[in-house]
């Protein structure tokens, strides 16, 4: 790579969470810190995030400061007021760090300018082209207990539009923990390098 | 790669945005990294995202350009937060949560 090129990494929303939670068991975030890292290292590097990325790191905040609350009995205004404040002050610091990293010229807020159907009919047809895998399960999903059936496993749409969005964005790699992004490497192989941590 | 410019907005542009040019000041040609021109207008606008989205969430506009290592403050803020989870799942059913 010759001194005066960008080497842009488009980070999924997977790491991001990673990175602010440090996970109980420690790999995810070892690994998100290591890709954080190396990016403030190298002066060429440059994280490129966009606005369903943030959109999705804000749902998630919201989610899990709800969902990891104690119970407390009758949920009251009082309790419903924290929650909402905690998230929203949570919210508010991701956002105060991640943009200041923006201004320092660190991360990219790519703006797509292509229109929201056409980024759309592209999913269409990518997702068309792609059938996942559909297998046998013997543990529920929500309560974790025991529950034979089937499930369907395969890149999902959002996936996909992410996949879309950093081709607009021309980077060089998507960083993700998500193993469904193995069937579009073929996809986007021109374009830019898929990589799962 | 380089172009050429001979419009006097694109060379207003390169003066502004410190990108690499030449003043030939008998024809008005410039010559402007085009490389180091499309980076600087998307940081330009990576900037303005920034601050709209500051905006929104009640925080100042940002008028300094900050330390780098200011990203390395988030690390670990939601740590309370962290479950048996992978963050794939998390984020996924977070997706599933939304209706």
């Amino acid at each position: 790579m010759s001194s005066n090129t960008q080497e842009r990494t488009y980070i999924d929303s997977n790491i991001w969470f990673a990175y602010i939670t440090q996970d109980k068991f420690g790999e995810e975030s070892d690994q998100a810190n290591k890709i954080i890292d190396d990016i403030i290292r190298q002066k060429n590097s440059v994280a490129v995030i966009s606005h369903l990325a943030i959109l999705e790191v804000v749902n998630v905040i919201r989610n899990k400061v709800v969902q990891k609350t104690k119970h407390r009995g009758q949920l009251d205004l009082n309790l419903e007021t924290e929650l909402r404040q905690t998230a929203n002050e949570l919210i508010k610091e991701f956002l105060d760090k991640t943009t200041k990293w923006s201004i320092a010229e660190k991360l990219e807020i790519f703006e797509v300018t292509k229109p929201l159907v056409e980024v759309w009919k592209n999913t269409f047809l990518i997702q068309n082209a792609i059938l996942g895998q559909i297998i046998e399960v013997h543990k529920c999903k929500i309560c974790k207990g025991v529950f034979n059936g089937y499930t369907y496993k395969g890149v999902d749409h959002y996936d996909i539009q992410h996949a879309l969005i950093a081709q607009e964005a021309k980077v060089n790699f998507l960083a993700t923990f998500d193993k469904g992004y193995n069937e579009l490497r073929d996809v986007f192989r021109d374009s830019f390098e898929i990589k799962i941590y | 790669m380089y172009t050429i410019h001979t419009d006097l907005a694109s060379a207003s542009y390169a003066r502004k945005h410190d990108t690499i040019y030449q003043n030939n000041s008998h024809n008005h040609t410039f010559k402007v990294d085009i490389t180091n021109e499309q980076e600087t207008r998307k940081s330009d606008i990576s900037h303005s995202s920034a601050n709209e989205l500051r905006k929104l969430y009640g925080l100042p506009r940002i008028s300094h350009k900050p330390n780098v290592e200011v990203i390395k403050e988030i690390k670990g803020m939601m740590k309370e937060y962290a479950d048996e989870e992978s963050a794939v799942d998390v984020i996924k059913h977070s997706r599933e949560d939304v209706y």
